[in-house]
């Protein structure tokens, strides 16, 4: 979206017209709610949340001051209610686990380019949903770090302040989540076979 | 550099975190051992699909039920304001009323006091009831009688006889069911008396002079009982004697 019209719309949600939150929103709800997902590893309580989230944002947009960004913005919002949603849940003690997409879903939102062939698809999706099951095994304190720095592409310095954790702290999580991941990825098993093949290929090179 | 040294810093390799110095180095080792070349390459799928997720669909039903709570967030909103709009009003016009009396007599500092804003909701608003005209005009000066304070709006709702002022008022509350419903057919049947409706438990009558109201109050008070408890449903009667 050009920045102007972001601003226009902008200005005319923050004097309560839904409308045009509803083109603003529109634009972020799909990364809201993939960061959610990634974030929590549940596709229930990521709905739940990206509903809240884009309620906030609805909410505190008349505070909202035009000279930073847009989606700076929200995706801050984002982080901090998954990260509440995460202290919560810990103290309560659950675990949850990351569900599939079903296939039928994958299918029927499938738009086929000539730049993004179908073969390459299935397997971008299959890697996917891969990666997302073996980030909903790791600890959530890793999780937070690997869709900060992964997804939402925060520096180390911007993920210390948001977490008040030192840069050192940021840095050495991250590299012990990296190996974690890397390690759960590795398994000789489903659903992670996929990626054991494609990696092991690579390894068998050598 | 070491195999051991590379992979300790590989995380923050690929996340740029490294001053330029290490970087080189890595660099070097990395075209040198094809094995920290696959663990980078690896790490690196790893991260680059973690940033594209592009392919998490949003459920179907997201973005309408989301819309939906919008919408039935901004009713909420519109009718509360509205309501607030109403109480606020209504409890500006109350305070007017025990103050308007007085106006003219006011000096200019206790003028200033005076809030604009309620006065003009009142003109907007309530032009047309008795009370907005009790309000602006019939206020011979009673400076002495003139209680100051702030938070006019409050007190006046809590205390009404604190504003002893130009004029005589009685704050009355019905203590039964049976009592409200014997002063709402005494209300009815009052003749001469010019009786207005403030909201729907407070109910304003205006007199000329204190015998006609102490006349009222004597009849009210041989058929209701007097004493104020707390009831589920009660009406609150304003016995106002204008000034002349």
């Amino acid at each position: 979206m050009e920045e102007h019209i972001e601003k226009k719309l902008i200005q005319q949600a923050q004097k309560g017209s839904h409308q045009a939150f509803e083109k603003l929103i529109v634009e972020h709800e799909q990364r809201i709610y993939a960061i959610c997902l990634r974030m929590l590893g549940n596709e229930q309580e990521a709905y739940d949340a990206a509903q809240e989230v884009c309620l906030k944002v609805w909410r505190q947009l008349p505070q909202f001051e035009s000279h930073s960004k847009l989606s700076t913005w929200l995706y801050r919002i984002t982080t901090n209610q998954c990260l509440d949603h995460l202290r919560k849940q810990k103290r309560k003690q659950e675990v949850s686990f990351y569900k599939y997409i079903g296939e039928e879903e994958r299918e029927a939102t499938y738009e086929e380019t000539t730049e993004n062939p179908i073969g390459t698809y299935i397997e971008e999706v299959a890697l996917q949903d891969v990666i997302a099951q073996a980030l909903s095994q790791l600890k959530s304190e890793y999780r937070i770090l690997i869709v900060l720095r992964d997804m939402q592409g925060y520096s180390y310095e911007q993920i210390s302040n948001h977490l008040d954790l030192p840069v050192g702290t940021v840095k050495s999580r991250i590299s012990r989540a990296r190996q974690k991941l890397k390690k759960i990825l590795m398994q000789n098993k489903e659903p992670y076979s996929s990626f054991f093949r494609q990696i092991g290929k690579r390894e068998d090179g050598l | 550099m070491r195999c051991d040294d590379y992979l300790k810093e590989l995380s923050a390799y690929i996340d740029d975190e490294l001053d330029q110095e290490v970087r080189k180095t890595m660099q070097t080792h990395q075209l040198q051992c094809d094995h920290c070349k696959t663990m980078y390459e690896t790490y690196k799928l790893i991260q680059d699909e973690i940033g594209n997720s592009n392919q998490v669909q949003l459920p179907q039903t997201f973005h309408s039920q989301l819309m939906g709570k919008i919408q039935h967030e901004k009713q909420i909103k519109t009718s509360k304001r509205n309501k607030y709009l109403w109480a606020y009003t209504t409890a500006a016009a109350v305070m007017l009323v025990v103050l308007g009396v007085n106006q003219q007599g006011m000096n200019v500092n206790q003028q200033a006091r005076m809030p604009v804003a309620p006065y003009q909701l009142i003109q907007e608003e309530k032009d047309d009831t008795a009370l907005a005209r009790a309000t602006r005009e019939e206020s011979p000066p009673k400076e002495e009688r003139f209680i100051e304070t702030d938070g006019l709006v409050e007190q006046e709702r809590h205390d009404v006889s604190r504003f002893n002022i130009a004029i005589e008022k009685t704050k009355w509350q019905v203590e039964t069911q049976e009592d409200l419903e014997k002063l709402k057919q005494l209300l009815v049947q009052l003749e001469n008396v010019q009786w207005q409706r403030i909201d729907d438990t407070v109910v304003e009558l205006n007199f000329e002079n204190h015998q006609a109201k102490n006349d009222v109050y004597q009849q009210f008070q041989q058929e209701v009982s007097l004493e104020q408890k707390d009831v589920q449903e009660s009406l609150v009667v304003l016995l106002v004697v204008e000034a002349p």
